[in-house]
This record gives structure tokens, C-alpha cells and sequence, in this order.
């Protein structure tokens, strides 16, 4: 109670005292933003992980080892998770529903315990410092990415591509029987998420002064989904507010004490179950997704 | 004779507040110090992986400012002590420090609990100019070089844990030179900095002493199974295994190196010295060898007083993490006593306390305590070994040079 007390009273105080909280949370909407595309197009991925993984550890080895300013190291590492995203996507997008997932949550598997513990200069399991981190110098960048970003993203939404990538969500054969190139389509936006994805990475390396790969392991995986899994994935906003309420909820029932993890559980189950119907609007008819087949019974 | 008795009162009273003065601080300061209050702030891993671990500190430290504070506080100052759980989570760990150092009049921070979070929070600290005091992180660059890889010293940075860079060679030495070991086997996760730093001083160590590690098998952290990856370590026939990893994951791999006949020694660091590993590995691990900060039958007064109250407050043993959330407020304790405090200057105030911090030289549960100069912990270390039911003895005691 106290955290909204502050917020609505003293709401420069309130930011004062959780900028770096502020920050995380819009790491996470930005993060929430990379999952919302490759959902909304139908595609059930979850590799943003690795990508992240791949934007974080690129910017920081940028800044150890090459004079380059730090938006240079930013921007070279969410180019090269998406370039591995689109090679990552060649093989990996021939799969639907939870295949798909089960592959893209290998990749993060395969990337954390196959290169990152096992290449040198990733620091392996003691990961590296971010000499060029500064916490609270790092916000800004990212309260301005949210809003660009979420603009970009909804824009997409509404042009060609964006109808593309409904008509495929919707039914993948009958947008492919009307003439569109559902492959090329997919690919776009798993490049786009990992893009996403890997900027987010970045990001994230100026506010937290290190990356270690315990950051980029399935968890973090689940923590993506489950922001779009609370918010819904209709429009951009959706897992973006999953991604807000997800973030801030372990600090608003910090006065649970030891009871939080329990009363942080209970809230989102009530969530879950309370809200409306839309989230997972990714399993489409022509899915193959678990919690379609309990469904289709009711139906039947 | 009202007038008299008036008189009286007012020398009884002078001379009483004389005394209490010189009793509780010994200095000619204490007068701003009565009445207020030294805020601290703690920040624990509760929960998660590190629940092993933040509730023992937390409690040592409840019990260290119940003590002082029942005990006339600090030159007639109040302890206050806000302790937060970070959930394990280096996140969390920085949010809630930056909450903790901009919220209020913190004269200083105590944690994180794990050398993971330890990274994120100390260069926030040393950026707000508070003096931190790390009560269980034993990683490699924590002091001085909180900002490593830039090599200048962190100046608001201090640590009362025994570093594993101490711990784990004098272990080493320490069992070498009793036993002569030919060959050993490290085992070690290699997905979490703490284990990974252990890792990379066993191996560095070991040539000293003519071990020749036959093997390095890594495994995960969030491993399930251990009969594959000790299977790997107990076939190459070594002298000894060495552990570095965190929670219960020590006493798993001795359960089931011991399973498939392993007769050997088990050598370690930080993770084996709770009694939670010790009980859970029972009889598999009895023998195993540590460095540690402390050492429960230590009978020495500031060991024997504490091991006491605790048990009476708490009606269990403490541990090493205890002991050394324990120690830390005792050190807060001394430094804000010699550091004339304003209480209206926070930053000045930080600054005095960080001053006081470097010249500490008080008994504590840990043996008498002092700082390096680079503000890592100066101890004797226990080299302690567990006993099969759930508790340690004493190998040997090692003074720092």
C-alpha cells in the first residue's frame, strides 16, 4: 500500500527512490514488445532469451575491448541478434505451435550452456563487468525507447504487413491459399523480435553493470510468456501492461514480507483466471496448442 | 531542606548522566548521540536461491542490534535496522538498494547475500557514497575493485565475509600438508559466479601444493541428477574432490560420490560451512574440509556470549552467515561510535562512518576483527571440518600473516 501511497502523493519522490525499478520495468515492456510480434503473427517463439542474451553480451565485449561509444555497442549488438535470428529462423520456423516453442527454447539452452559458459571471452559461469554501466544515467534511453518503440510496433500492426501477419494467426493455410508469402512473413517478425529482443539486451547491460548467464536461462524465458500470457496479445499495449504489473508486483506486496512469493502467486492467479479471454490468441485454429485440445470438447 | 534535597537530586542526576556518558562511549560526543537514531539498512536474500543463507544473516544481525540497543545503543543512539529481501534476484537486489539509499537517512548498508547481486549493489553504493558492508559474499572482486574491471578502489566498499580467495588455499594448504595428496577432481557449476570464482582458485591453487587435478567436471546449478557428472569425477580415482557450488547441491554430490564407492576427502569453500549442508549430507559427508570465517565451539568471550544469546533467542545454532551478520553490526557499532556523528548531515555523516569503518579493531564472534586496507576482512580462518551429524570440528586455525 505504501508504494501507491508514495506513487500518487509524492510521485517525484516516488521516482527518486525506484528509478532503477522504473528501468526494469521498461526493459520488460520492451521485452514484452519482441514476444508481442512473433505472437501476433502467429508464431508461438520463445527464444527472446537468447537474443537478449546475445544484444547484452555483444554491447559489453564492444565496451571492454573496442574505443566504440556505447550507442555503436548497442546498436551492433540488436543487429547481430537479429542476423542470428534470421539464421536461427530458417531451420527453427518450419515448426508450429509448441514445436516451435520446444525448438526456439533449445536455442537458449544451446546458446547459454553450449557458448556463452564454454567461450572465454563471455566471461563463462563468472560473466562480465560493464565498464561503461551507469544505472541511473541508463534510464533515460529506456524511457524513451518504450514509447518509440510501442508506436513503431503498433504502426506495423496497421499496414500491410501487420494485416499479413493477422491473416497468418489467424489461419496460416488460408492466408497462404490467398497469395501471402506466410514464410517470408514469419521470418520478418522473428527477425523484428529479436531485434527487439536484443536491444532490450543491451539496454539492460547499462543499468545492471554485469551480465552472467544465469540471466538468460529458460527462466527469463517463462518471465517473457508469462507477460504475455497476463496482458494479452490482441494489441501491443497488452503484454505491455503484463509486462508493467509483472515487474512492479514483488515491490507493491513487499509489505507481505515473508508471505510474498505466496500472496505475489495468488494475485496472479486471480489475474489469470479474471481477466478477460483474449491472451494466447496466439493458439489459432490451425495450431496445434495443450490448452486448445482441453477446449475442444466443450465445443464439440 | 527542600533546597537541599533539590541540590542532591540535581548532582545525583549530573553524576549519573556523567557516568552513563563515559560508560557507553568513552568519548566526548555522546551528548549529540543520545536521543537519535543510526539507521542501517539490510539487504538479505531471503527467498531463492540465497534462502539458504540471507535468513542466518538476518537473525545474527536482529540479535546484534537487540544487544546493542538493549545495552544503552551507541553512545545513547537507537539502532534501526531495515532489512529487505532481494528474492535472490541481482534485480531486485539493486532496486531495492537504490529505494534503500535514496528513501531516507541510511548511514549504511549491509549485504547482498550473494556475490551475483554483490556486483550490482556495491558499485550503486559506491556511486552514492554510503559505505556498504558485505556480510556473505566471498566472490572474486568485491574489495577493493568493486568496479573491475576499472582497477580504482572502491572506497564505500567492506567486507566482513571471508573471501574464498582466503578460504579455499588455506584450506587446500592446510589438508596438503597434513595428508599429501597426489590427485584431485574438481567439481564445479559453472553457471554461477560464486562457484565459478571457487572454481578458478581451486585451479590455481592446487599446483602449490603437488595436486594434479586430473579433471574439471562442470555442471549446472539447477542440476537435478548428480549421479552422471560425479560418476565423471569418482572414475579418474582422485585423492580428493573439490566442490565449489552453492545451497544443497555440496551434499548431493558427496551422497552420491560416497554411493558409488568414493572413499576419498571432499575439500570446499564457503558453500559447505551452514549447518543446512552438513545435516544434509550426514554421514556421506562427514570429514569434509572447509575454510570458514567461524567456528561454533570457539570459547572465547565474544564467540561464547554470542553463541549463547542466540541460542536462547532462537533455540537453535547459529552459523557462519549468522556469525558474520552478527560481526557486522557489532563493527557498524564501533565505527558510528568513534565517528562523531551530527545526525543532521548524512553525507558528511557517511563519509565520518566509512573513515571509522577502516581502523575497526574489536572482538567479535569471528576472533578479533579488523579490516586490510583494502577493506577485506582481517581473521584468523577455522579450517573446520563436518562431522557427520549435522556439525563441524575444528582441524585447524590459521592467523593471518
Amino acid at each position: 500500500m505504501d508504494f501507491f501511497i508514495q506513487l500518487f502523493t509524492d510521485p517525484v519522490g516516488f521516482y527518486n527512490q525506484h528509478e532503477l525499478l522504473i528501468a526494469q520495468i521498461g526493459i520488460n515492456a520492451i521485452l514484452a514488445i519482441s514476444i508481442f510480434v512473433t505472437f501476433y503473427s502467429g508464431q508461438l517463439t520463445l527464444a527472446n532469451a537468447g537474443f537478449m542474451a546475445i544484444g547484452a553480451y555483444t554491447t559489453v565485449i564492444m565496451s571492454l575491448y573496442l574505443p566504440t561509444p556505447l550507442p555503436v555497442d548497442m546498436l551492433v549488438g540488436a543487429l547481430l541478434a537479429a542476423a542470428i535470428g534470421f539464421l536461427v529462423g530458417l531451420p527453427v520456423l518450419r515448426l508450429r505451435g509448441v514445436f516451435l516453442a520446444i525448438a526456439t527454447i533449445g536455442f537458449v539452452e544451446a546458446l547459454r550452456l553450449g557458448v556463452i559458459l564454454n567461450v572465454p571471452i563471455t566471461g563463462e559461469g563468472q560473466g562480465l563487468k560493464n565498464p561503461s554501466a551507469d544505472p541511473l544515467g541508463g534510464i533515460l534511453p529506456i524511457l524513451i525507447s518504450v514509447p518509440i518503440l510501442t508506436y513503431l510496433v503498433w504502426r506495423l500492426t496497421h499496414t500491410r504487413l501487420g494485416q499479413a501477419w493477422a491473416a497468418i494467426r489467424e489461419d496460416e493455410l488460408a492466408a497462404s491459399s490467398n497469395g501471402i508469402n506466410v514464410p517470408a512473413y514469419k521470418m520478418v517478425a522473428f527477425v523484428i523480435s529479436a531485434l527487439v529482443a536484443g536491444y532490450a539486451g543491451a539496454l539492460e547491460t547499462h543499468i545492471n553493470f554485469f551480465v552472467d548467464p544465469t540471466e538468460y536461462s529458460v527462466t527469463r524465458t517463462i518471465q517473457i510468456l508469462t507477460f504475455a500470457v497476463v496482458g494479452g496479445t490482441t494489441n501491443v499495449i497488452g503484454p505491455i501492461v503484463g509486462a508493467v504489473f509483472l515487474t512492479a508486483l514483488p515491490e507493491i506486496v513487499r509489505q507481505f514480507a515473508a508471505y510474498r512469493d505466496v500472496v505475489n502467486g495468488i494475485i496472479l492467479i486471480l489475474v489469470i483466471t479474471l481477466t478477460s479471454s483474449d491472451r494466447l490468441a496466439v493458439c489459432t485454429p490451425s495450431m496445434t496448442c495443450p490448452w486448445k485440445s482441453r477446449k475442444a470438447p466443450s465445443s464439440a | 531542606m527542600r533546597t537541599v534535597a533539590r541540590g542532591f537530586a540535581i548532582a545525583l542526576a549530573v553524576a549519573l548522566a556523567a557516568c552513563g556518558g563515559a560508560g557507553s562511549t568513552g568519548t566526548t560526543s555522546s551528548n549529540s548521540y543520545q536521543g537519535k537514531t543510526i539507521q542501517l539498512g539490510a539487504i538479505l536474500s531471503i527467498t531463492g536461491a540465497g534462502g539458504v543463507y540471507g535468513p542466518s544473516s538476518q537473525k545474527g544481525m536482529d540479535l546484534a542490534v537487540e544487544k546493542i540497543n538493549g545495552s544503552g545503543g551507541v553512545n545513547g543512539a537507537k539502532i534501526s535496522l531495515d532489512t529487505k529481501d532481494d528474492a535472490s534476484d541481482k534485480a531486485q537486489s539493486a532496486q531495492v538498494a537504490q529505494t534503500l539509499i535514496q528513501q531516507g537517512q541510511l548511514l549504511a548498508l549491509l549485504g547482498p547475500t550473494l556475490s551475483n547481486s554483490a556486483v550490482a549493489v556495491h558499485p550503486l553504493a559506491e556511486s552514492f557514497k554510503i559505505p556498504i558492508l558485505a556480510v556473505s559474499t566471498t566472490g572474486i572482486h568485491i574489495v577493493p575493485d568493486c568496479n573491475f574491471p576499472k582497477t580504482d578502489p572502491c572506497k564505500y566498499v567492506f567486507r566482513d565475509s571471508l573471501g574464498e580467495e582466503s578460504a579455499i588455499p588455506t584450506n587446500i594448504k592446510v589438508y596438503s600438508d597434513a595428508k599429501h595428496p597426489k590427485t584431485g577432481v574438481l567439481m564445479v557449476a559453472n553457471d554461477d559466479k560464486f562457484s565459478s570464482d571457487g572454481g578458478k582458485i581451486v585451479q590455481n591453487t592446487v599446483g602449490s601444493y603437488g595436486i594434479q587435478l586430473l579433471d574439471t567436471v562442470q555442471f549446472s546449478k539447477t542440476t537435478a541428477d548428480f549421479a552422471t557428472p560425479v560418476t565423471k569425477a569418482v572414475q579418474k580415482k582422485p585423492d580428493v574432490i573439490f566442490i565449489t557450488s552453492l545451497g544443497g547441491i555440496p551434499a548431493k554430490i558427496m551422497i552420491e560420490a560416497r554411493k558409488q564407492g568414493f572413499t576419498g576427502q571432499f575439500l570446499g569453500g564457503n558453500g559447505f560451512n551452514t549447518a543446512v549442508v552438513s545435516k544434509q549430507a550426514g554421514d556421506a559427508g562427514k570429514g569434509a574440509e572447509s575454510g570458514s570465517a567461524w567456528y561454533i565451539n570457539n570459547t572465547f568471550a565474544s564467540n561464547a556470549g554470542f553463541v549463547q544469546a542466540y541460542r536462547a533467542k532462537y533455540s537453535a545454532d547459529p552459523d557462519q552467515f549468522a556469525a558474520q551478520g552478527y560481526a557486522a553490526i557489532l563493527v557498524l557499532a564501533d565505527a558510528a561510535k568513534r565517528a562523531n556523528l551530527t545526525f543532521s548531515d548524512t553525507a558528511g555523516d557517511r563519509t565520518k562512518l566509512r573513515d571509522a569503518m577502516e581502523s575497526v579493531n574489536i572482538d567479535t564472534p569471528l576472533g578479533r576483527f579488523q579490516f586490510t586496507s583494502n577493506h577485506d576482512v582481517k581473521q584468523t580462518i577455522w579450517v573446520i571440518q563436518m562431522d557427520g551429524n549435522g556439525g563441524f570440528t575444528l582441524v585447524k586455525s590459521v592467523t593471518p600473516s
